[in-house]
């Protein structure tokens, strides 16, 4: 097979990835988290084979997903967290497929209450520690924890987990934010609350720090092997970027004698490549890396290519890095952002292809 | 009052949606039909036409009186097919072996090879159109091939050649696409529709016979700078999201990831429920403005995958309600030209990069 515009997963390349983060952020667990459809990288398939590398806990942001991945086969040994909701959306679906619900205010407990249906709702509550997104404030929070304990005591709920994100603004901002998130702890068990999952660190400071990691760390971007900060590689982190992006040349150009060949791509921006890589990146065929020519269109863009090249010849953007191209970390490093916001982008026409574990 | 009402989403409504004009993309293709004058259009619906739907799309611009259908490659063309869309459509990326489909889609291909045009000929395609090499954006026949093939073209029954395919973007090579035109007019090649430049309001097409336009029929540009609005084009894309979470804050209170925003008073923060999964560039971040409950806030800090925040003073919100990132500005919404400026990019990328988890609607 020949694809025109292709993603090719390796999900040996996610095995070892999550045996390798498993390992070192243990005895604390690891959640895979696959919002996003796993960074672009298909949550299904990225779900089952964490969980065949033995994880336990999955995040998967909205609802829709979770039921999906209950409806595709990952069983209820494995938990699976929901956080952001529509504010009307109904949790009743979600609590009967043993979703557990990441809870952030009481209108959601509201709506846990009004589920009910016999089926005990899993609940993590959430804290805001600083990040001043989802999460409640530390005047709520008392309350918060009183209602969820009261569901407990009526047989609705279940409380079985607290977390929060935080910000990575620094380790000092970070050690504050750990200092309100045990102290946010401490309230609710002083209420009563009995916590099995604490969760707070996510990709960055979940691998450089022993002590956020609690009972569990969330990752996405270094399952995918895609560091999430600066100045180191992934081999420098035993981790292997899984995803390689490439398309088959469809046009060739000699251009005269020793002025090598033009070669079209047929990936643009409407595919998620940004306009802003075209002085930045560079691209390999045949193992060689070449600068791109002209503007990157919606839906190709141009190389000169000095060694003879061929249409239906691949184009390789980025992947391991074994075959001479860039990685999508370096990407983002050269373009002034995350290799994750690059991929997660990654459009409908660039078919996915696996290789098996 | 009504508008209020519209602005909050009912029981079960998308936490995010992208609203489609129809009626702006007509009074689009009236414009580029009006600077068109008496040369076809080629309505370029690639990319999903640029996220808006493609069928819905194709049905509104072959009303408008569209002469040719354009989508890159062959899955494009399979799905406008697909979709009972059976005006003529060309492409122009393709695989070695695509001839052969080409010819049972009944499908146009711009040729940029000998072999290309070979394999053409074996497959029975019927007619064609030809990209000559000039250099650029487009790689395509090669100048010393370009005479020989016009001549072998001109003496073959099919397939008929019926057009000429560039992608000029520099003076050189606009020059380069009026010389291989001259040699295929010389070649008594029927060609009826040339066009050479991805078109925009304001473009020099001399020489051209179509204009192939893109990214102006949905109110939008693929060059930086540009304001399509000046030439009386809408933007066909409205963009929102829904109030996910209110949080009172402090004064002196970081935002989002980095703290790259920090609030100045005590006030209100609105959590959106839209972030750089959907496409919004994780850099607009305190850059672009989005309009909620009638006012205007510049995204407060950084950009995360499935959120933004707008820190919104003393403003009553109520969740759920929705916020609108970009659309018709004739109502007031931040326009889609002010994020391509805030952003340094152009607003076809933008529009073009919501994802599709954002589900659309048509109006």
């Amino acid at each position: 097979m020949n694809a025109l515009r292709e993603a090719l997963i390796d999900l040996g390349a996610i095995r070892h990835n999550v045996l390798e983060l498993s390992a070192r952020v243990s005895p604390a667990a690891l959640m895979v988290v696959i919002k996003a459809d796993a960074y672009g990288h298909g949550a299904p398939v990225i779900a089952q084979t964490a969980v065949d590398a033995g994880t336990r806990f999955l995040g998967t942001l909205d609802i829709a997903t979770a039921i999906g991945l209950r409806a595709a086969g990952i069983g209820r040994e494995v938990d699976i967290l929901t956080w952001q909701y529509g504010p009307f959306e109904d949790f009743r679906a979600a609590i009967d497929a043993g979703i557990t619900l990441g809870i952030s205010r009481q209108s959601e407990l509201d709506r846990v209450e009004s589920a009910a249906s016999g089926e005990v709702a899993s609940l993590h509550l959430k804290i805001d520690t600083g990040l001043n997104r989802n999460g409640a404030t530390a005047a709520d929070w008392p309350a918060l924890v009183t209602r969820a304990l009261a569901l407990q005591a009526a047989g609705i709920a279940r409380v079985a987990g607290v977390f929060t994100h935080i910000a990575e603004a620094s380790d000092a901002e970070d050690d504050l934010a750990v200092e309100r998130f045990r102290a946010a702890i401490a309230e609710a068990e002083g209420l009563g609350a009995s916590f099995a999952v604490r969760h707070l660190a996510a990709s960055s400071a979940g691998f450089r720090r022993d002590d956020v990691r609690f009972d569990m760390v969330r990752m996405g971007g270094h399952v995918w092997g895609i560091p999430s900060f600066d100045g180191i590689t992934p081999a420098e982190m035993n981790l292997r970027p899984a995803l390689t992006l490439s398309a088959a040349i469809t046009a060739v150009e000699p251009l005269g004698e020793g002025a090598g060949y033009l070669v079209e791509v047929p990936l643009g921006f409407a595919d998620g490549i940004p306009r802003n890589v075209r002085s930045l990146v560079e691209v390999a065929v045949g193992g060689i890396r070449y600068p791109l020519v002209d503007e990157i269109g919606h839906s190709s863009f141009t190389l000169r290519v000095d060694a003879p090249v061929a249409v239906g010849d691949r184009a390789v953007l980025f992947g391991p890095g074994d075959s001479g191209e860039q990685t999508v970390r370096e990407w983002g490093d050269l373009s002034g952002t995350l290799g994750d916001e690059i991929v997660a982008r990654l459009g409908e026409r660039i078919e996915r292809r696996y290789l098996p574990a | 009052m009504t508008s209020a009402a519209a602005a909050e989403p009912a029981g079960d409504a998308p936490l995010r949606i992208a609203e489609i004009d129809h009626r702006a993309i007509a009074a689009n293709a009236a414009v580029i039909a009006g600077l068109a004058g008496r040369r076809g259009m080629v309505a370029m619906l690639g990319a999903n036409a640029l996220g808006h739907g493609r069928a819905e799309a194709a049905r509104v611009v072959v009303a408008a009186g569209a002469a040719l259908l354009a989508v890159p490659d062959l899955a494009e063309a399979r799905q406008l097919r697909a979709a009972g869309v059976d005006a003529p459509l060309l492409t122009w990326l393709h695989a070695p072996g695509d001839m052969a489909e080409v010819a049972s889609l009944g499908v146009t291909p711009a040729i940029s090879s000998l072999a290309q045009y070979d394999e053409a000929v074996a497959a029975g395609v019927e007619a064609a159109h030809l990209v000559p090499g000039i250099g650029g954006a487009q790689p395509g026949i090669p100048t010393a091939d370009w005479a020989e093939l016009c001549r072998r073209a001109g003496a073959a029954s099919a397939p008929r050649i019926t057009g000429l395919m560039g992608t000029a973007r520099t003076t050189l090579a606009r020059e380069l696409f009026s010389e291989a035109t001259v040699t295929a007019l010389e070649a008594e090649l029927p060609v009826e529709l040339v066009h050479g430049i991805d078109f925009e309001p304001g473009d020099d097409f001399d020489g051209d016979t179509a204009v192939r336009v893109g990214a102006p029929l949905f109110g939008l540009s693929d060059r930086p700078g540009a304001h399509p609005r000046d030439a009386g084009l809408r933007p066909a894309m409205t963009l929102k999201a829904g109030v996910v979470g209110l949080k009172g804050s402090a004064a002196g209170v970081g935002v989002s990831y980095g703290y790259r925003y920090l609030t100045t008073a005590q006030t209100t923060l609105a959590m959106i429920a839209i972030g750089y999964a959907d496409g919004i560039d994780r850099a607009a971040g305190n850059l672009v403005p989005v309009q909620l409950g009638g006012r205007r806030f510049v995204v407060a800090g950084r950009v995360a995958m499935d959120a933004l925040v707008l820190d919104v003073g003393s403003l009553a919100v109520r969740p759920g309600e929705y916020a609108t990132l970009f659309g018709d500005a004739e109502t007031g919404v931040p326009h889609i030209d002010e994020w391509a400026d805030a952003l340094g990019t152009t607003s076809a990328e933008i529009v073009a990069r919501v994802a599709r988890r954002v589900p659309r609607s048509h109006r």
